[in-house]
């Protein structure tokens, strides 16, 4: 298999919990630089095979490798240098200022002793900026509102630094105006640095809005892959979603957009 | 939640009981032949005045415990709620213990003696705790706290009575032994009157579970329903405790059981409650009996249902869902920040001020004087006294952010204790073991202990409520095994008696020498972990994102808090709480970061175990009172007024 850039390859990864099978065996390869939506219904296994590219679970079937490498031969630091990952519910932050909770993003590069380079404060104040974050800085994370404190947890993975971001949900908690904020910020961080992005997306609008490359899941297979145009059809979308989807075509400026009957 | 087959339980349970007590019945009539020559009359007497009886009051007993914590927890719906933990019973005791020393005559009623020592507790707890809507946490600890304070004040008392007392500590473990039907009888009819009561209050109860809001809509006047429901089982927690001492678990485990035997109806509940609760503590006095008749060691009962007990809530715990209750979900306060410069300094000029307080100010026969003639003596103690705090500080500080629950500290989750069972086994196995060795057994208990309940939660999922019951269990569970070592009177008894109220070194320059250099040695290695403190908080999954290796830095860090605890307790005894509140007033001051955190956290270890020593010799001069009680009396008033005032602890 030829590399080019760190991507994603797997290789009949899958996952199973008391004998129950989450995820089957899949195969496929991800591109770094682009951003890829995972879709389906609730239980489908989205999460499940995000964690599993983030490590947070071991498959136990098959291999998973990163740029060549498979993911347990990474260190910690090493593989968080790789990737950043958001879970779908992110904790509370005990009293922590954004300032505190961005500069925790650099771990990965100071680790516990070193000290904090000027490259390690450029980044933290770089991520801060760009999520538009100037004025908090000095805020407890716990007093923001919804939506700036999930781009605080944004600009934490920014300043990771990582070549891959995996967000779990990022807008599940946010009304429409502030989901498309954030979705629109970690798109054009794809595009900008080249960065690779998956997603787990509810709102298959959404996704198709910002996605270069949907997967759409449903009892843990993978049924479809394909761009936002090949899956914007409601023969694609009924079978995982009930037969009351149906999809307005594009016309002019206006996207296809997916509505219940 | 998987139900376990009720009807299986209860026969197996009920089987067991009679095997144990038919095994129990053949030696007892094989001892008692032996010793009366075959005089049958006499076996029969034996037989119908202490073996029988002692069956009774066992099933009595632990029918009045779990109706009691049935109630309760059904009033204050806390599932944690028992006599034990709401320190009911070890308020008994301390009234009970008192009454005995000083007012001989009082004794003459045990039961009032033993209700108003628990409905002065209860009164306590709850006033406590109103302000937070008895919210379950709150309530549990501050009764954890006064049961401390209580056990801690009987021990002390226990301790200056002389050692010829130690039987009273064998009853406050739990005694079942029995001469007669007197005390049985009197517990069967407290206990028929309860039930009679409850009966009547069933339905109100029913709604009660709905929530107060509910109920109110429903016509019920919560408020006296819940004091004439928490006064009949206070009632029941004293005359237990009054007759057979602390039987701690029985309370916690009866309705736990009831519910996971996946039995419904809140009514059938109810009644199930007892019936576990007496097959329990019938099960476990039939285990000592035969214990005792198998190695001739005399354990106390109550220590038995911890060892039975503990282990059942840790496997019972998993399967609870959740114990919040969402409609008295605190809202995380926003601690503020202050910058840590000026807060640190203010610390440490306290710290100054309670270490000249200590070396200067006395008491002699004269009244109060303030001279620096004392200081030499006195400095060792002051120094000895102000690193085992500053380590007391710092394994809290620890332990609350590797577990991310400012709730936690070494005390409320049995560390201390687990360093005195690792002690206990250097003692007994090694009684002429020299210092060195003491202190290597105490930290092998203290890590064994952290390690235990890091495994626990890592497994089950890091809960506040279900982290604090493992640890509450383990904590008793260990506690029990000390208590069996103390009730041997063995030397190594009588110096884990000392131990547990306070002290196991006397202060000397040496011994003050050794504990600063352990605080040198722990401190730069526990800063080395600021970042990593930083992180563990947010839990497992973002740590491991950020590229944390979790597994490798909380081995190192539980190292450390075992270390640091262990070293402690052996100056200041493992219930000191200043463990739970340095780091906590450390955070309240507007210390946030890791750092600055844990240096306050230090700092105010230090200042409040100086205090509270200086405190128990000044108090009730000449007598020196223990010092674990002092800081026990320190930490649960602070948490009262934490408390009281409403705001998140």
């Amino acid at each position: 298999m030829e590399q080019n850039g760190p991507d994603f390859a797997l290789d009949g990864a899958g996952f199973s919990a008391g004998g129950r099978r989450i995820l089957s065996p899949l195969a496929l390869r991800l591109a770094v630089g682009h951003l890829h939506a995972l879709v389906g219904p609730n239980g489908s296994g989205k999460s499940t095979f995000l964690k599993l590219l983030a490590r947070q679970i071991a498959p136990d079937a098959g291999t998973i490798r990163l740029g060549g490498r498979l993911l347990p031969s990474f260190g910690s630091r090493a593989f968080a240098r790789e990737v950043a990952f958001m879970p779908q519910f992110t904790p509370a932050t005990d009293g922590m200022t954004v300032q505190e909770l961005v500069s925790l993003g650099r771990f990965a590069w100071h680790g516990a002793l070193g000290r904090s380079s000027p490259r390690d404060k450029a980044a933290v104040r770089e991520a801060i900026e760009r999520c538009d974050l100037t004025a908090f800085v000095h805020r407890p994370v716990d007093a923001l509102s919804g939506g700036e404190r999930q781009r605080v947890w944004i600009a934490m993975m920014l300043a990771q630094q990582s070549r891959w971001l995996l967000l779990d949900e990022p807008t599940s908690a946010l009304d429409a105006g502030h989901q498309v904020e954030i979705l629109d910020l970690v798109a054009s961080l794809a595009r900008e640095r080249g960065v690779g992005v998956v997603a787990v997306l509810h709102d298959i609008n959404m996704a198709a809005r910002i996605a270069d490359d949907i997967l759409a899941l449903d009892g843990g297979n993978l049924v479809f892959r394909g761009g936002p145009a090949d899956v914007m059809r409601p023969e694609v979308l009924r079978p995982l979603f009930g037969p009351h989807v149906d999809v307005l075509p594009a016309e002019g400026s206006r996207p296809a957009v997916v509505y219940m009957r | 939640m998987k139900a376990l087959p009720a009807s299986w339980l209860v026969v197996a349970a009920v089987a067991a009981v009679v095997a144990l007590a038919a095994a129990n019945h053949v030696m007892l009539i094989d001892a008692v032949s032996t010793e009366a020559a075959g005089n049958r009359a006499f076996a029969a007497i034996f037989v119908a005045r202490a073996e029988l009886p002692r069956l009774a009051m066992a099933l009595v007993a632990g029918a009045a415990l779990g109706l009691s914590s049935a109630l309760l927890q059904r009033v204050l719906r806390n599932p944690l709620a028992e006599p034990a933990t709401l320190g009911l019973s070890a308020g008994a005791q301390l009234a009970l213990v008192i009454a005995t020393v000083a007012l001989p005559a009082a004794m003459a009623y045990p039961v009032a003696v033993a209700f108003a020592g628990a409905a002065a507790t209860a009164l306590l707890v709850l006033a406590a705790t109103a302000r937070r809507r008895f919210e379950p946490l709150a309530v549990i600890l501050t009764g954890m706290m006064a049961s401390l304070t209580a056990t801690a004040g009987a021990a002390a008392v226990i301790l200056a009575s002389g050692d010829y007392m130690t039987g009273l500590f064998i009853w406050g473990g739990g005694d079942l032994t029995q001469d007669g039907w007197g005390p049985t009888l009197r517990l069967a009819a407290i206990l028929a009157v309860a039930s009679a009561g409850t009966l009547l209050a069933l339905r109100p109860l029913a709604l009660l579970a709905l929530g107060d809001a509910e109920a109110k809509a429903a016509g019920l006047a919560t408020g006296s329903l819940r004091l004439v429901v928490i006064a009949l089982a206070v009632w029941l927690a004293a005359a237990t405790t009054a007759e057979i001492g602390i039987v701690g678990f029985i309370g916690l485990a009866a309705p736990l059981m009831a519910r996971l035997t996946g039995i419904r109806s809140s009514t059938a509940r109810m009644a199930a409650a007892p019936v576990f609760g007496a097959l329990l503590l019938s099960l476990a006095d039939g285990a000592v009996q035969l214990a005792g008749h198998l190695t001739g060691l005399r354990i106390p009962t109550g220590a038995a249902t911890a060892l039975i007990g503990g282990p059942l809530i840790l496997a019972l715990v998993p399967r609870i869902a959740n114990l919040t209750r969402p409609d008295v979900l605190p809202t995380p306060t926003i601690l503020s920040r202050r910058s840590a410069g000026p807060v640190l300094a203010a610390l440490a000029i306290i710290l100054m001020g309670a270490i000249a307080t200590a070396l200067l100010a006395g008491r002699g026969a004269g009244g109060w004087h303030f001279d620096p003639a004392n200081m030499d003596w006195r400095l060792a103690r002051v120094s000895l006294l102000g690193a085992a705090g500053a380590l007391i500080g710092m394994a809290g500080t620890v332990v609350q952010r590797l577990t991310g629950n400012p709730m936690a500290s070494p005390e409320v989750l049995g560390v201390g204790v687990g360093a005195g069972a690792g002690l206990s086994v250097v003692l007994i196995t090694a009684p002429f073991a020299g210092l060195a060795a003491q202190a290597t057994g105490m930290m092998a208990g203290s890590v064994a202990t952290l390690s235990v309940l890091l495994a626990f939660v890592r497994r089950h999922g890091f809960g506040a409520e279900r982290l604090l019951i493992a640890g509450i269990a383990l904590g008793a569970l260990l506690s029990s095994i000390l208590t069996s070592v103390i009730t041997t009177g063995s030397p190594a008894g009588f110096r884990l008696l000392g131990w547990i109220s306070g002290s196991l070194i006397e202060p000397s320059a040496s011994m003050a020498m050794g504990m600063a250099v352990i605080l040198a040695g722990l401190t730069p290695l526990v800063l080395v972990y600021a970042r990593p403190l930083a992180i563990l908080p947010l839990g497992e999954t973002t740590a491991r994102a950020l590229g944390l290796a979790t597994t490798a830095t909380r081995f190192s860090l539980v190292l450390i808090a075992g270390a640091a605890t262990a070293a402690s307790t052996l100056a200041i005894g493992p219930m000191s709480f200043i463990g739970l509140i340095a780091p906590h007033l450390a955070r309240s001051l507007g210390l946030g970061r890791p750092a600055a955190h844990l240096i306050g956290a230090m700092l105010s270890g230090a200042a409040l175990t100086i205090w509270a020593d200086w405190l128990a010799r000044m108090v009730a001069f000449p007598y020196q009172l223990p010092l674990g009680l002092f800081a026990a009396l320190i930490g649960g008033g602070y948490l009262a007024v934490r408390f009281a005032r409403g705001s998140h602890a």
